[in-house]
């Protein structure tokens, strides 16, 4: 029997696993975001150019493939704040800006954003490859096809090797000690996403992802290793092939479907030119290269990054919840996940794509995803709820203008119009909903 | 005592396209990402529009249900015995100017409690010549806000009433029971009609082509994994149930065919219960089975 560990060793292996965790949000958090960039950078149209009827379709399901994988990141991310908020810790939603890098035990992951292409697609590949890539595999050629015969997959273990420590953690750790959050400050995916359907048991439809998010509480070890696991066998690092496991309600990897693009991407010619020309990081403020400075889409984009600020002050709110009552949480979760991620961020995003950079010059924008120093945990519940209603009327306010000024005839947003007429609405609305639910004066009436 | 018919009842059903885009997708998307509904090819956009008669603007896919919502029974009812209206049987039953589901990603309702709005009833028959016609607002005390601006109780009520898992009602509707097989034959069809486009100028239908690639490839998944939403919509209904009231409705029955006057005026409550549902999701389709009353004036 192992000695009862002390109180000091407890508490450095505690704080260990904190940091491991903090490390991974930032991670699961940092590739989401450059899975949805690439995607929203894919052209979607005959009438954009240089794509044909038959790359269109072969790219159709590339692009539900890829933002598939990046619901399952915000999966992992939520479940990673689960675990956070299992042990007693405050959820984080901290992120460095793009491009940054992660590092852990002499390896480091690269994260950036980026438009769509063949390197891309290599990078997103080796992200999320097996910890044990086998030699003689199909996958290990054409990556060292793809990596000019220099590939070394011990170079991409981080992530496999980043949450091994933490199940490693979780095992050593005392289970008593560990396991102080509340459960009920647990979501799970009817928490997320409260549809149901009559003639189908709700236990059944709790325990089945949805639109492929599976959010599972966390109440004590067990719990936190299956966590650990279903990351790690979605994709990041699962433990052998990365191949799709057996059954009809099987998913393939995140590393199955990005080879399988990968290697569908030669024969059905698609490459770089079937992605808009879209810039590397853009930013409103960040480095010269990938400044936007176009001023009709620097308003979008400042639309953009309120919104996504807006987003993560929400959910920060959501994870780390104290004395929210449940219409509170209903708030939150309406503000959090549909419509504002669904409806508002993904929307803008596909626009900036569409706008100039610059006012000369064929580049275009893109969602910046930068999240200013500033944010973070709102820690009093009053002026939380009104500092989040008064960003809604700033946001309302910017959608407006948007909306007004692509009616009036400014050429760039002509084509836009009618999105963003429709991000306006769902702002209006989504602040009413926010107001009224969280017993707030509402603003328009 | 009056033995003046007092309602009209019209039954009606069949089968309406509905180009929608489908969740996790935007509520605007034109193309379909991440749900189970695409525009493929050169087919137009997805516009959300329910076509509940043939519309150019929303061409039909081939193999696909027959398109079109008809009155299948009419009667007056009173104090004796249900009178048929046979001459009826037949009419076309029609919601005009563009109607939606709006619940815009779970913004306005959950999904299964959003609205159609417009609400433009219109039943209109040449032979006999008829014409009903009546536009709904939403709120009729607020029939000019949209519904994005309106309360929530008002789109609830107006709204459907959740979804259900109903394939019996879907069975005995529309004669299909088995989803999966009805998948895998019209899959069948689609790859014969693609075998024979591939003999064809390759350049001339290389979007006709991409059309059926894309229809065959959601058709495969479906298959492939039968408990997806491709097949479980299939068997998947919303009921609506609310009364029609807040404008004035226009009649037009020169042949004197409904045998008395409706009530028309702005207060006049008519009233309509359906559903819709058995999603084909391959051919953007869905069915709908209900029924009108609309009360005669007593004069």
């Amino acid at each position: 029997m192992n000695a009862p560990m002390s109180d000091a060793v407890f508490m450095r292996r505690r704080a260990r696993l904190v940091s491991l965790l903090e490390q991974a949000a930032e991670l699961e958090h940092g590739v989401m975001c450059q899975y949805i960039f690439a995607a929203v950078t894919m052209k979607k149209t005959h009438e954009e150019g240089g794509v044909s009827w038959a790359q269109l379709e072969a790219m159709r399901p590339w692009r539900g493939h890829i933002m598939l994988v990046a619901r399952e990141e915000m999966e992992h991310l939520g479940l990673v704040l689960n675990l956070l908020t299992a042990i007693g810790e405050a959820p984080t939603l901290n992120r460095r800006a793009f491009p940054f890098s992660v590092s852990y035990g002499g390896l480091s992951q690269e994260l950036t954003l980026e438009p769509f292409s063949l390197p891309t697609m290599v990078r997103f590949a080796l992200i999320e490859m097996p910890e044990k890539l086998l030699p003689d595999s199909e996958a290990w050629k054409t990556l060292a096809e793809h990596t000019n015969g220099v590939f070394d997959p011990a170079r991409f273990d981080l992530i496999a090797q980043l949450y091994d420590e933490v199940a490693e953690l979780i095992q050593e750790l005392p289970e008593d000690r560990l396991f102080i959050g509340p459960p009920e400050a647990q979501f799970t995916t009817p928490d997320i996403f409260p549809g149901a359907i009559r003639g189908i048991d709700p236990s059944a439809m709790a325990k089945k992802p949805a639109y492929n998010v599976a959010m599972r509480a966390v109440i004590d070890r067990a719990s936190a290793l299956e966590v650990v696991d279903q990351i790690r066998e979605e994709g990041e690092g699962a433990k052998e092939h990365g191949g799709p496991t057996e059954g009809p309600d099987a998913q393939p990897s995140h590393f199955q479907l990005f080879m399988d693009i990968l290697e569908d991407m030669g024969p059905a010619g698609v490459g770089a030119e079937q992605a808009r020309p879209v810039l590397a990081n853009p930013t409103l403020d960040g480095p010269a290269e990938g400044r936007v400075t176009h001023p009709v889409t620097r308003k979008v984009m400042a639309l953009f990054d309120a919104c996504y600020e807006t987003l993560l002050l929400s959910l920060m709110r959501y994870f780390a919840h104290t004395d929210e009552s449940e219409r509170d949480l209903d708030a939150l979760q309406q503000a959090s996940f549909f419509p504002m991620m669904t409806t508002v961020i993904r929307p803008l995003a596909e626009c900036l794509t569409l706008l100039p950079a610059r006012e000369d010059g064929p580049e275009t924008a893109g969602p910046s995803f930068v999240i200013p120093p500033g944010v973070r945990f709102l820690p009093h519940r009053d002026a939380a709820f009104q500092l989040l209603s008064m960003r809604y009327d700033a946001m309302v306010e910017m959608a407006q203008e948007l909306s007004q000024l692509s009616q009036l005839g400014v050429k760039v947003l002509a084509p836009l119009g009618d999105r963003l007429t429709q991000v306006y609405e769902t702002l209006w609305r989504s602040r009413l909903n926010l107001q009224r639910t969280a017993g707030l004066a509402t603003t328009d009436e | 005592m009056s033995d003046a018919p007092v309602s009209l009842i019209l039954e009606f059903d069949g089968w309406c396209m509905i180009r929608q885009p489908t969740d996790p997708d935007p509520y605007d998307e034109r193309r379909g990402v991440s749900g189970y509904t695409f525009a493929f090819g050169d087919e137009p956009d997805l516009n959300r529009v329910i076509y509940m008669q043939p519309s150019p603007d929303s061409p039909a896919r081939s193999h696909g249900p027959p398109h079109g919502v008809f009155i299948r029974k009419a009667q007056q009812v009173g104090k004796g015995d249900p009178r048929p209206i046979p001459e009826l049987e037949g009419a076309t039953f029609d919601l005009l100017d563009e109607p939606v589901l709006e619940n815009r990603n779970w913004a306005l309702t959950l999904p299964g409690y959003e609205p159609i709005t417009p609400f433009h009833i219109r039943i209109e028959s040449s032979s006999p010549s008829l014409v009903i016609d009546r536009n709904v607002p939403l709120d009729p005390d607020k029939p000019d806000l949209p519904a994005w601006k309106l309360d929530e109780d008002v789109l609830v009520e107006k709204g459907a009433r959740g979804l259900a898992l109903e394939p019996e009602t879907v069975g005995r509707a529309t004669g299909l029971w088995d989803f999966l097989q009805a998948a895998v034959d019209r899959r069948a069809a689609l790859e014969k009609d693609l075998k024979a486009l591939e003999k064809k100028n390759k350049k001339k239908h290389e979007a006709k082509r991409a059309i059926l690639r894309g229809r065959i490839a959601e058709l495969t998944y479906a298959i492939e994994h039968p408990k997806d939403r491709r097949l479980l919509v299939r068997a998947v209904i919303e009921r609506f149930g609310f009364p029609l009231t807040g404008s004035a409705a226009s009649v037009d029955d020169p042949d004197g065919v409904l045998g008395g006057t409706l009530a028309t005026s702005a207060s006049a409550t008519w009233r309509i219960d359906f559903w819709m549902g058995a999603w084909d999701a391959d051919a953007l389709s869905c069915f709908v089975e209900g029924a009108l009353s609309i009360p005669y004036t007593s004069s």
